[in-house]
């Protein structure tokens, strides 16, 4: 019923730094080293994490408690999705107004509030950094347009703060670092370049990189890494190119040919040879597999399975556009065509924006949420051009004041050139309306059209958000045939018993996606979590999960882990469990050891992944399989289905005599959604596992030799020569 | 053309409508004499840039058969260009053509400094690099928005406005380069 799957728990760990901000300070958080994650390894989060969330509530709490409003950590994380969300809008309604009116400014505020795309990250509670940098992303847009329109550095500054602020929040800021010289290189192909652009994009550049560098986490990857160089590289063409139009504006056509032919192969040879050299010298690092799989699609599932092991990482379904979008889907592309039909250099990159995230969300769900803004506000510049025309009727008279905000802007400042190609097409388009005599029905039937359209819309996001997006991950809810609702509270429970039953310093291991609320919610130490910096350490978790018992135990000696958590749907047929991830876990073990892990064994012969009889012998006794199933095979669910059914999997488990030789159950919960085991020391005494040897050799019996046809006694060699004697004791007796 | 109709009688329209681009694309030599004297250009007051005005013409009509020619007019070119730079510049942008050369002569100072020694504290090198780079961007910003020339253009930004900016954009530059000096 859940639409993702597969949930990601971040925001367990988003709440625990966040309070160990607050209760420690900022210095003593960049420096935090916390030893209770990644076990033998640890992790220094202050410089592996993304700050601006925890800053940003941080600093709201101080703020508050400084004006002595006493207010609780926890509920300025919990309400700190929703304020943004709300800053979101305005921000979106800025852009949309910059790029087209006000009217559909107001629209796309009103879209970007409801969308349920959006919503799945700005309810209350969500306390997740995607939140935060919506808004970052789009007020970072909205400066970028503004600086491009005015040209003035204030603007570019504000920008480059902004971006600064979508840095310090999330990793999708190489999205923004990619865009924006997108759009001044689309600019210089359609020779749009401007001294305008040439001030907003090197300011913009040069500022906004050593401010990306101060946040530790991010480091020297801006001049180091692939992804950002496209920045540069459009960077020094803008400067070359600059430089050569400030050139022809002081000579004639021929001089500047002779100086342009000389600068041209010069500045081409230099930045050719500097690149081939950085290369290969190793200054500048390859791109990274991350995003090879946003060119790539089959890459991720090859070469990093811990990234297409996530099901936010799969590629988009059709359903879930409509799911998340709904009638916007269907109207933004109107939006990017009235966009393209009046262009001008702020509509060139709306189209680029959304050209590009309509490719990204296609390729991953996760990148579902950069597509979101611009699809509002596409859908808002169709739907407020739509509505202009055929509402226009009675406004006619009054249609100057409402008409356009550009208007007055070009009245306030007439030296604008920005968009004299909108302004010409716009006059035309005014004609049209007036030669064009639409009768009252038609405009009737339209507008209730439209307006039952957005009816529609509203109630499927009211719908969604009741439904898939308001509940917790945490806390899973299940609907009788009669309707009422079952909270199966398995989680909690199971975290809840971790953390009063086991020692303090415990060591549990789980799969990765369970880490953070491992760590969060039951206080023990994990193995792995969902910062999943460290692939061969998850690899050595997921092997341990795909061997067998003792090859298991040896591991899990060696990592020094106490107790076992896994996830069991089987019972409630809940399908997000370690069974079904657990090919993931054995191609990722595949991937660091692939003499000890082959995931053609787990597989039957067929190609098929069975839990049943017919399924692999090397997966029926694997621990992951045993681990689930333990005690399984004697539960009878209902009468018409045998003991053992897995209900998530529709199969009667196979192997449903298990034993266990160095585990034991610890606690299973209610629906026996968690399932602890634990894990036995080392023997005092090492019994033997087979028993004595027990031979039926009566020591003193007689050797009969074969040599019997001539009685012929065989000779030994060296053989003891007993002399007959008279018994010494019958002398005596 | 209603900024060129708004704006300053020197001023030339540059991007939107890029009369130059579209010259250049199209063979019309004619349009080009038509349009030159149209468009009063700033240096034609000296007897140099009359000069090559008629050079220009002349090599165009020949159908730009100078390639022989062209390397040893690069002398020739720069020369004159430094003669009208001279002659046709306001001397408040030729001190800030100054400061932008010093910024220009510390950055590459920095960079053979960095070649030849080492980027050890990477840091340091970067910050000091980037400081150069961005202060001469910011003054290259400073430039085209008083330049006079331009006025059309940045029709919002009066000098003040843009020194103003480029005081507090240089203020956040080396805040942030002070914190990255280490």
């Amino acid at each position: 019923s859940s639409p993702h799957p597969f949930p990601l728990f971040l925001s367990r760990f988003n709440y625990r730094s966040t309070h160990h901000l607050a209760s420690h300070g900022f210095y003593e958080f960049l420096n935090w080293f916390d030893e209770r994650a990644w076990y033998p390894l640890g992790r220094i989060v202050g410089g592996t994490v993304y700050p601006g969330l925890m800053v940003t509530a941080g600093l709201i709490h101080w703020i508050l408690n400084m004006l002595n409003v006493t207010v609780h950590i926890r509920d300025v994380c919990v309400f700190l999705a929703p304020v943004f969300s709300g800053l979101t809008a305005i921000s979106t309604f800025l852009l949309t107004r910059e790029l087209w009116n006000q009217g559909a400014g107001l629209l796309a505020a009103c879209f970007i509030a409801i969308v349920p795309g959006y919503i799945s990250r700005s309810v209350a509670g969500s306390f997740d950094n995607e939140g935060i940098a919506i808004f970052a992303l789009q007020f970072t847009y909205y400066l970028w347009v503004k600086s491009v329109k005015t040209g003035s550095v204030f603007w570019t500054i504000c920008c480059c703060l902004s971006y600064f602020y979508m840095v310090s929040a999330w990793g999708g800021y190489v999205f923004i670092i990619n865009l924006i010289p997108l759009h001044v290189f689309v600019l210089l192909l359609m020779q749009r370049y401007s001294r305008r652009v040439y001030i907003a994009y090197s300011t913009f550049y040069i500022v906004g990189l050593i401010l990306s560098m101060q946040i530790p986490f991010v480091g020297f990857q801006p001049i180091r890494t692939s992804e950002h160089m496209a920045a540069a590289g459009v960077f020094a063409l803008l400067q070359a190119y600059a430089f050569l139009q400030y050139l022809r504006d002081r000579l004639t056509k021929q001089e500047f040919q002779t100086l342009f032919f000389l600068g041209v192969s010069l500045a081409a040879g230099i930045v050719f040879l500097s690149v081939i050299y950085l290369t290969y010298t190793g200054y500048i690092a390859p791109w990274s597999g991350r995003f090879y799989s946003l060119w790539d699609t089959g890459y991720a599932k090859i070469h990093i399975p811990i990234i297409a092991s996530v099901s936010e990482h799969q590629p988009t379904t059709w359903v879930s556009f409509f799911f998340d979008l709904h009638i916007l889907v269907c109207t933004f592309p109107a939006g990017l065509w009235f966009c393209i039909k009046n262009i001008n250099d702020e509509r060139v990159f709306v189209a680029l924006y959304a050209i590009s995230a309509v490719y990204f969300a296609g390729v991953m769900v996760r990148l579902m949420l950069t597509l979101t803004p611009v699809v509002c506000m596409l859908s808002a510049i169709a739907f407020s051009n739509v509505f202009e025309r055929y509402l226009g009727d009675d406004m006619k008279r009054e249609n100057p004041p409402i008409e356009d905000s550009s208007d007055e802007d070009d009245k306030r400042n007439p030296g604008n050139l920005y968009d004299k190609a909108g302004k010409v097409r716009k006059h035309v388009s005014e004609q049209e309306k007036t030669e064009e005599g639409l009768g009252p029905n038609i405009k009737n039937i339209v507008t209730m059209l439209m307006l039952m359209l957005l009816m529609m819309f509203a109630v499927h996001c009211t719908w969604v958000t009741s439904n898939a997006y308001s509940s917790p991950s945490v806390v899973l809810a299940s609907y009788n045939h009669d309707g009422t609702r079952n909270i199966l509270d398995d989680f909690r429970e199971a975290y809840y018993w971790l953390r009063q039953n086991t020692d303090e310093h415990a060591r549990v291991m789980s799969w990765w996606d369970y880490g953070y609320q491992i760590a969060g919610m039951a206080n023990r130490t994990t193995l792995v979590d969902n910062n999943t910096w460290n692939n061969s350490h998850i690899a050595l978790v997921g092997k341990a999960m795909s061997s067998n018992e003792s090859a298991a135990y040896e591991i899990m000696r060696s990592l020094d882990v106490d107790y076992v958590l896994i996830i069991f749907g089987g019972v409630i047929g809940y399908s997000g469990d370690d069974i079904n991830k657990f090919l993931w876990m054995v191609r990722i073990a595949e991937g660091e050891h692939p003499k000890d892990i082959r995931e053609s064994d787990y597989f039957t012969p067929q190609g098929e992944f069975r839990v049943d009889k017919a399924g692999s012998p090397t997966l029926l006794n694997c621990l992951m399989y045993k681990m689930s199933y333990y005690r399984f095979g004697e539960m009878q669910l209902d009468f018409r289905t045998p003991p053992g059914f897995d209900r998530t999997r529709n199969a009667e488990i196979g192997n449903k005599d298990i034993k266990f030789k160095h585990l034991e159950e610890a606690f299973t919960s209610e629906h026996w959604l968690v399932r602890i085991y634990k894990v036995k020391q080392l023997d005092n005494r090492e019994t033997l596992d087979h028993k004595p040897r027990v031979t039926n050799i009566v020591p003193k019996q007689k050797y009969l030799s074969k040599k019997t046809s001539k009685r012929k006694r065989g000779y030994i060699k060296n053989k003891l020569i007993l002399k007959k004697g008279k018994r010494p004791n019958r002398k005596t007796v | 053309m209603r900024t060129a109709a708004g704006g300053a009688p020197r001023f030339r329209p540059f991007a939107g409508g890029d009369p130059r681009l579209r010259s250049i694309r199209c063979p019309a030599v004619p349009r080009k004499r038509s349009l030159g004297p149209a468009v009063p250009r700033k240096r034609s007051l000296g007897p140099a840039a009359s000069g090559h005005l008629s050079r220009a013409a002349g090599t165009m009509s020949g159908a730009a058969g100078s390639g022989a020619g062209a390397a040893g007019s690069v002398g020739s070119v720069v020369r004159r260009f430094l003669v009208e730079y001279g002659s046709g510049t306001p001397s408040r942008l030729k001190v800030l053509d100054a400061y932008l050369l010093y910024v220009l002569l510390t950055g590459a100072l920095q960079f053979g400094y960095c070649l030849g020694v080492g980027t050890f504290p990477f840091n340091s090198f970067l910050s000091g690099f980037i400081s150069a780079v961005g202060s001469f961007i910011l003054g290259v910003c400073l430039r085209i928005q008083i330049n006079p020339q331009n006025k059309g253009e940045f029709q919002g930004i009066s000098p003040e406005r843009a020194f103003a900016d480029f005081l507090f954009a240089n203020t956040i530059l080396h805040l942030v380069v002070i914190n990255f000096v280490g």
